[in-house]
This record gives C-alpha cells, structure tokens and sequence, in this order.
C-alpha cells in the first residue's frame, strides 16, 4: 500500500514539475518526487515485518522485524535531496536578482534573445 | 583494499583545499600530489581484476573492486583534470576553492568507477554531479545559473527514476550490489537504465548540454564531459548482467539514432561551442552503440579529443568575445589553430589519431545496419568540421601562457601517442573515403547551412521528452 | 489538452511501474538484521548499519554535505542582504521562542546521545536543533543568534569536526575488522556500547546543526520582498 501511494507522489511530483512554470513551485515539485521515492524505501523495507529494527536483546531475536538496511539507506538519500534543494533554492535566489522574475518561461526567453 | 585509495586520497585532499582556500599555492600543490598518488595506485592495478568487500558483510554491504573496463575512464579523467588545472592556474579568478572542487569531482568519479554497488553509486554520482552544478555556476553569471539550474532539476528526476530501479532490484534480491542484477527482473532494469540515462549525453535525453556548453567560460565543459563518461561507464558495464540483456537493440537503435541526429544538428549550426556540444551527442551514439570494451577505449579518445577541442575552441571564443564562426574568419592566429586542427582530425578519425583507431574497431564490431548508420555520421561529422578546419587565419602572431602550452600538449600527446602505437593500415581506405566525400560535400553545401529548432533545449520539453523515453521503455519490456 | 495529454503519459508510466511492483512484491524471510546486531553490538539496527556496515556511503554524503554547506555561503556571499536589522519583535512570542530553543537542545541531547539505543541518531539531531535555533532567531532577532554562533566559533567547529568524521570514517571503511573487535568487548545495550558509533554520532549532529542552521541563516537574510 505504502508502494502505491509512493508511486502517487512520484507522478504528482513529476507532472508539477512539467506544468508549473513558477521556478519555487518546480522546486516543491521535486520535494514532492523525492519523498515518493523516500516512501518507497520505507515500504521496501517493510517487506520483511513491520516492527522498528530496534533489538531489544539478543536472545528474543523474532522475525517480523522491518529491514533496517534500505531504511538507513535512504536517511543518506535525504541528506541528498536537502542539499540539492538548498542548492536549487540558491539558483533561484540568484535568478531572481538577476532577471526579476521567477517564471520559466520568461527567463527562456530572456536567454534567448541575449544570444 | 588499494582499490580504496582510489576515491579517498582526491576526496581527502579536495576537502583539506576547500577549508584552506584563501591559501594560493596549496591548493595546486595538493592537486597534483593527489594526482601522481591516484596515478601510481592506477599503475599498481593493470591487468588485475580483484574485488574487496568492506568488512564482509555479504549482500548488505558495499561491495568495490577494478578490472579492464575500469581503466580507460580512469585515465582519461585523469588527463583532462590535470589539463583544466594546469590551464586555469593561469587565470586569478580561479582560487582554491575551484582546484579542491576538481579534486572532489575527480574523487566522486573515481568512486564511481570502483564502486560494485547500486546505492553507493547514486551517493557518489550525486556528489560528482553536484560539483559540477557548482562548477557551471561559477562564473554566477545568469546564462550560466540557468544552465546549472536545468542540469540540475532533470539529472534529479533521472536519479529518482533510478533510485526507485535500485529499491526494486533491492525488494526483490535482497542486496543492492552488482552481483545481484542478474537475478532481478526486467522492470528493475529498465528503470534503472532509464534513470541513467538523463546524464549520459544522448540526443533528445540530454539536452541540457549545449546551454552548459555554450555559457561556460573554457575550463568548465571539460570537467562536465567527465560527469557524462561516468554515466557511459555504467551503461556499458550493466549490459553484462542478467536483467539489462534484453535492452542490446535498444541501446544499438538508440545509440545510432543520437549518432546521426546530433551529427546533422552540428552541421548546421555556425557556433562552435555549439558544435561541440551536439557532436558529443554523436560520439556517445558511437560509444553506446558498441557497447563493450572498444566503446570504452572511444569514450577514452573521445574525453580527451574533445577536451582537446572544447579547450582551443574556448580560449578562442573568450579572446574575441563571440563564438560565433562567421566572425572568427581572419581573427584566429596560428598558435590557437594547431590544437583545433589536431583535435578536428582526432574526431574526424585521420590516421595516426585516436580517432582513427577506436572508430575502426567500433565499426568492425557492430551488425550491418549500424556499420551504414556511424558512416553516415562520420560523414556528417567531416561536413561540419570542416567548418573549423578550413577556416582563414590571421598572419600576427600571438604568444600563449606557458601553462595553457602543457594544457594542450599533454592533451595533444594522448590522441598522437594512442593513435601511432594502435596503427592499423587496412582501414586507411575506409577513412580516406569517408573525409574525402565529407569534404567534397562541404564544399557543395556549405552555402545552405541553417540552424534548426532548438524547441527540445526549453526545459519542460526535455522533460516532457525524458518522460516519454520511459513510457517508450517500459513499452518495450512489456511487449 | 497540453497538460491532459502529459498526464496520461505520466500516469502510464508508473501504473506499469505499480504492475511491474506487484508482481514482484512477496514477503521476504531473510532479513540482515540478525547478523547486524550480533556483530555490531548495538540495539538500534539503522543506526548501526549508516554508521558501521555501510559508513563508506556515508563518508561521500558527509562530504556532499559539507561541501553544499560551504558553497551556499560562498555563492550568496555576493547576492544583495534584505533588511537585516529591521525585525517587529513581539515579547510573548520571545518566550515560547526561548522555550521552544531550550526544548530543542535537550531533544538534541537526548537523540545525540542515546542515538545507538533508541530511534535517532546525529542527522536527526542535528536538524532538530537547527530548526529550534531557527525558530529562536525569528521570534526573537537574528542578530542575538548570529552572536551566539560567533561566540561559540561554529564555523571553526565545524571544519574540525567534520575533519574527525572523515577520519574515523575513512578508518571504518579501510580497516573494518579493527572496529568491529572494538564493538565486541562492550555491554550490549548501555550507554558508552557501540564502539566509535555515539561519538560519530555526537560529531555528526554538531556538523548537520552548524551546516544547517548557516544554511538557512543565509536563506533568511536574502529572503526578499517576501
């Protein structure tokens, strides 16, 4: 079910980055797409139990314990996404103060009547 | 256990220049310290084919390793690196700050390279990439922001695409390490291919790279071109597994429909930065259509010829202020024309060049209908160096900086010594053929030139196009 | 009709995406966990695995980290500040401010600290102080925050620990077996268990707060006509 509504996300978020044509709502878009993907870790993870891989000892090791691996995995995976957000947000700042709009189209625009 | 020094030592060296950039000299030093270390660990490994797992942890942890494959990457990174430092120590707005980039960039790939593991792949593919964003950046002006910007957001819906591959392959085996694709599905594949090929240079997927190419100052497209080698890398090394078997048309079909077309788009256009950038569509045409270790050793000539290229092309560009070719006629002196002659002979495959050795072997090894598809494109690729090649000079002379000299002759050395020692005489015919029609036809057409659209560089189309290039896959694997 | 047609393209690729899922989806019997925590000695599995079994990613996302944080600051350097001075400070919202930095440094704390035993860790930790400073700063003036953080010299801080992560890690990933005998001697399940992992994670909650917390300091400053 996770999967599913993961997929949910992914298609919302890449549509918004199709359609949208101010730069901010791109940028949320691909916030958007990424955390699909992070719930879709979540869910791969889950394949395999549902309670948090916390051990509490040893000795009573069951076995419907979710898979810690593609969860921490992806804790690596949003540190990377936050940091191309942050990145992306920079160049927004930076083409705001340069061209005074935020919206695609226009800046293509500009672009190409300077060349 | 060496294969680990790989990365670490230009990734240790390129934070220690980051933190202690207002440094002038430091940086430099450090950068060519981490070079001659990563080139003697290289030197320690050819001919082996060795793997190490950290810590023997089995299908959960990373698993790295280096064989034949690995080496031609390697190298050629390594050449262009140490030719982009040596020419940009020449200029001041280059601190130390951009030389530690380089090292990390350089550090990113060779992770890359070594790496056996899907996960580990997308942590240093992004950091390598994210390097270059910085990279395009640099200059802050706006053309170059916006093509960062683009990069950017489509190689990001490319990775998504690519880590939801990963944790298909990951639901299925259990482990994200290479050895496990061969008992994963289809669909993990395709998505994972699909991912990856945002970056790796095709027409109509990666279309971001012509605007990166033509704002950038000269030093920067070279350290871009890495990034896309990185990616070929990949493709031509998942071709070998088990569930990526079933894409060998797509990539033949794919591979020669990007030859041509980006052929055909370099012919008509008259700036040269973006000439470069559509006739690096066609050699990744070539590159993907081989497929195997010959396509290796062509993205080896090809990073450095281009490089080569991409460089004397650039300097001349930001002396006059234009790249546009019409208005070089006359204004381009001697010393700037001989790297853009070698390099324009590399790539139209001259004999005793790089190019003429790898493109021979590309073309021996492929089926029928791809051997007339890469001639038609080398064809093409006469026709528009031509442009360049014959090109009227100015008789004053012009004195370059002794750095920018190395910068062209460790790249010129490369293509001239792979060239001599891998000659071959019976393709002699076959070239000659191929450069004299191209020719001739330049000279019947060069009157008619017109640029096409450039409607697929807008950045929602080349969404939009990726997209369907997914849907097309998955159509495929469905069928 | 544009956006109608780019929809359904959309839509047909992740809906073979979620047939392709379900036919692959089964429950799976191997799980790694078992031989995570025997070997690594410590109850909070995901913790273990970023920091021991899999460091060597972490290692280049710590880099990646440091280096997005170093080049935020560098590239705005340049961009014009927007009225930094003026800010309407309003005093009953200065003492939930306070009260909501002080919650967040024991937060800190607490998930720092006990990051091998319960669910958290040095990334978690870090952003959640962040976050609460942030907060402090807008209810209460950026210019008693950014004193604060010259006082206490994060930005030299910050470049040592981050020089110590990449060295312990980088012995994690070059000798592996060496902190693994480390784990083994400990108690399972106490405070100081776990080898080199709560100091990493102490390390790595220090560098995430300082990147962080610059990064939006920064966002802050140029935040415009907003």
């Amino acid at each position: 079910m996770v999967i599913y509504i993961s997929f949910l996300a992914a298609a919302i978020g890449i549509y918004g980055m199709i359609v949208c044509r101010n730069m901010i709502r791109k940028v949320i878009s691909l916030g958007i797409l990424e955390t699909g993907t992070t719930m879709f870790f979540v869910g791969v993870s889950a394949a395999t139990g549902l309670t948090a891989p916390v051990v509490p000892g040893l000795d009573n090791l069951g076995s419907s314990f979710a898979d810690p691996v593609p969860q921490a995995l992806i804790i690596t995976g949003i540190v990377i996404n936050f940091s191309i957000l942050c990145l992306l947000l920079v160049f927004t700042i930076m083409l705001m103060n340069r061209y005074h709009t935020i919206d695609v189209n226009t800046i293509e625009k500009i672009l190409e009547k300077e060349e | 256990m060496e294969v680990l020094l790989l990365p670490i030592i230009p990734v240790t060296c390129g934070t220690l220049a980051v933190l202690l950039r207002r440094k002038r000299k430091l940086p430099l030093t450090l950068f060519f310290i981490s070079c001659a270390a990563t080139i003697v660990v290289i030197l320690t490994l050819i001919g082996q084919d060795k793997t190490y797992q950290i810590g023997q942890w089995g299908a959960v942890g990373v698993t790295v390793g280096f064989d034949e494959l690995n080496l031609p990457f390697m190298l050629s990174s390594m050449i262009v690196a140490a030719a982009v430092c040596l020419s940009a120590s020449t200029r001041a707005i280059y601190d130390g700050y951009f030389y530690g980039l380089v090292m990390m960039l350089l550090g990113g790939l060779n992770a890359v390279y070594i790496s056996r593991d899907l996960f580990n792949i997308y942590v240093t593919f992004e950091l390598a990439s994210i390097v270059v964003y910085i990279l395009i950046a640099y200059g802050k002006k706006g053309k170059q922001i916006w093509a960062a910007m683009k990069y950017a957001l489509l190689s990001t819906v490319g990775f998504s695409i690519f880590l939801i591959g990963a944790g298909l392959a990951y639901m299925e085996a259990g482990s994200f390490s290479f050895a496990a694709l061969d008992d994963v599905g289809d669909l993990a594949g395709a998505l994972i291919f699909a991912g990856l090929a945002v970056k790796s240079g095709l027409f109509f997927l990666s279309m971001w790279l012509p605007d990166v190419y033509n704002s950038t100052p000269a030093e920067i497209p070279l350290l871009s071109g890495m990034v896309i080698k990185a990616e070929d890398y990949l493709i031509l090394r998942f071709i070998s597994y088990g569930s990526f078997t079933w894409l060998a048309p797509m990539y033949l079909a794919i591979g020669t429909i990007s030859a041509v077309i980006g052929a055909v788009y370099a012919m008509s256009t008259q700036k040269s930065q973006r000439i470069l950038a559509y006739h690096t569509f066609s050699q990744i045409g070539f590159i993907v259509t081989a497929s195997d270790i010959h396509g290796a050793w062509h993205a080896f000539s090809h990073s450095i010829f281009k490089g080569l290229l991409l460089l004397s092309c650039g300097k001349v560009g930001e002396r006059l202020k234009t790249n546009d070719l019409s208005k070089w006629k006359g204004n381009i002196r001697l010393s700037e024309y001989i790297p853009i002659l070698v390099g324009s002979l590399a790539i139209i495959g001259f004999p005793l060049t790089s190019g003429y050795v790898t493109k021979g072997n590309i073309i021996d090894n492929v089926p029928f209908i791809a051997v007339v598809m890469l001639t038609i494109a080398s064809v093409a690729t006469v026709i528009s160096f031509c442009k360049l090649v014959f090109i009227p000079l100015s008789r004053r002379p012009l004195k370059l900086p002794l750095q920018l000299i190395m910068a062209y002759a460790i790249l010129a050395s490369g293509i001239l010594f792979h060239g001599v020692i891998k000659f071959d005489y019976y393709k002699v015919p076959e070239s000659a053929a191929v450069i004299g029609a191209g020719v001739l036809i330049y000279f019947l057409i060069r009157k008619h030139f017109r640029p096409l659209s450039r409607r697929f560089e807008l950045l929602d189309e080349s969404i939009i196009m990726f997209m369907v290039f997914v849907a097309v896959v998955l159509t495929v694997l469905i069928l | 009709m544009r956006s109608f047609l780019i929809a359904v393209l959309i839509g047909y690729c992740f809906l073979i995406i979620s047939v392709g899922a379900w036919e692959n989806m089964k429950a799976r019997d191997e799980n790694p966990i078992r031989e995570i925590s025997m070997r690594v000695n410590v109850p909070n599995t995901v913790t273990a695995v970023y920091l021991q079994v899999r460091v060597y990613d972490t290692l280049f996302e710590i880099v990646l980290f440091t280096l997005v944080g170093i080049s935020v600051t560098l590239m705005l350097k340049s961009e014009p500040v927007h009225e930094q001075h003026e800010q309407t400070i309003i005093t009953s919202a200065t003492v939930y401010g306070s009260l909501v930095a002080v919650l967040s440094v024991t937060a800190f704390s607490y998930v720092v600290l006990n990051g091998h035993l319960t669910p958290g860790g040095g990334f978690a930790g870090g952003v959640i102080l962040a976050s609460g400073i942030a907060l402090y700063g807008i209810t209460s003036g950026f210019m008693r925050v950014y004193k604060h953080y010259q006082w206490l010299r994060f930005g030299f801080l910050e470049g040592l620990t981050f020089f110590i992560i990449v060295f312990i890690m980088t012995l994690g990933s070059v000798i592996p077996g060496a902190l693994e005998k480390l784990n083994q001697g400990q108690v399972y399940g106490a405070l100081f268990s776990g080898g080199v992992i709560p100091l990493l994670n102490i390390l790595v909650g220090i560098k995430v707060y300082a990147a962080s917390w610059k990064m939006a300091a920064e966002f802050i400053a140029r935040r415009g006509p907003l």
